[in-house]
């Protein structure tokens, strides 16, 4: 199956608030979410069956091999970083700390390629410390994508949010819930 | 159900804390120091620490520094907890194991839906 879309969303200290806001807004969309939440391994499952129930569509933890289907939202396993390869499918590896964490927000995001055709690639960073994200969001502008990023009212921590501010390449910067509702209106 | 920890230099904010809490049914306990804090991890404590970040001694930062040092975080989830509206953090390791950063005053119902939320993580 092609994969019409894809959107990437990090986050960090305080993400585990914001992201059922962001999701409980969003309706199903034709596009693969890849969500990549810095987090202690033994909270990845409880993680995902928490954002269960605040999204229709069906969620998983990602696996090497998992091709991006539309309509279904990965979510990044603690302890290896999670690439996108040829934008069709996720290979998990260990590496390098990257921005002192693992998986790192920007290389998943810099594993993106440029879109094929009609499809489009969204970045999302939600609240967190430190900058991780910001060159990743900067990755996705220079690719054509779009890129968006939770405001600091809203933010437990805003410094990976402001970070990729400061770089110029982010285009909406909103609450979580409105996030959620500029991406359905932008995909859906 | 996994217990709270409170960890606070000031008796009556952990009192405070400790009796919305109990009253939401959730097993609390206290520690007035982060050296105290550690010894309760030492001893077996595994749930969700409050951690306040002000404190005499070892402040809420290094204790979480001391926590990783040690090996004790697995089992565990930490929230911070500090009296600026904004804190300005840097990132060096720690963000993995802070899941969020709570603002004192408590608003007792933004505070309660927080636990709430670490509960589910370390329970579901």
């Amino acid at each position: 199956m092609a994969v019409d879309n894809i959107i990437v969303i990090g986050a960090s200290t305080g993400g585990p608030r914001a992201l059922p806001e962001l999701l409980g807004a969003m309706p199903a969309l034709p596009a693969c979410l890849v969500l990549v939440q810095h987090m202690p391994q033994y909270i990845n499952q409880s993680f995902v069956n928490t954002l269960r129930r605040y999204t229709p569509m069906p969620i998983a933890l990602a696996q090497t091999n998992d091709r991006l289907q539309p309509g279904t939202i990965l979510v990044a396993p603690s302890g290896v970083h999670c690439r996108i390869q040829q934008n069709k499918r996720i290979v998990l590896a260990e590496g390098p700390l990257v921005n002192y964490v693992r998986p790192a927000i920007d290389v998943t995001m810099q594993s993106l390629l440029p879109p094929a055709g009609l499809e489009r690639i969204l970045g999302v960073v939600l609240t967190g410390m430190g900058c991780d994200g910001a060159a990743g969001l900067s990755h996705i502008k220079n690719l054509g994508g779009i890129t968006l990023a939770q405001n600091f009212a809203t933010c437990a921590v805003f410094g990976m949010p402001g970070e990729a501010i400061k770089t110029g390449h982010v285009d909406y910067v909103l609450p979580p819930a409105e996030i959620g509702r500029k991406l359905a209106h932008l995909i859906g | 159900m996994k217990p709270i920890l409170i960890v606070d230099d000031d008796e009556v904010i952990r009192e405070m804390v400790m009796m919305l809490l109990e009253n939401e049914g959730w097993q609390v306990r206290q520690a007035g120091s982060g050296q105290e804090c550690l010894n309760q991890l030492r001893q077996g404590f595994r749930g969700l620490i409050l951690m306040d970040i002000r404190m005499p001694g070892m402040d809420g930062w290094e204790t979480v520094r001391a926590i990783a040092q040690e090996g004790l975080f697995t089992g565990n989830l930490i929230y911070m907890v500090t009296g600026e509206a904004k804190p300005n953090l840097t990132a060096d390791g720690l963000q993995e194991y802070v899941l969020d950063y709570l603002v004192k005053p408590f608003h007792p119902g933004q505070l309660v839906k927080s636990v709430r939320q670490g509960m589910d993580l370390l329970l579901s």
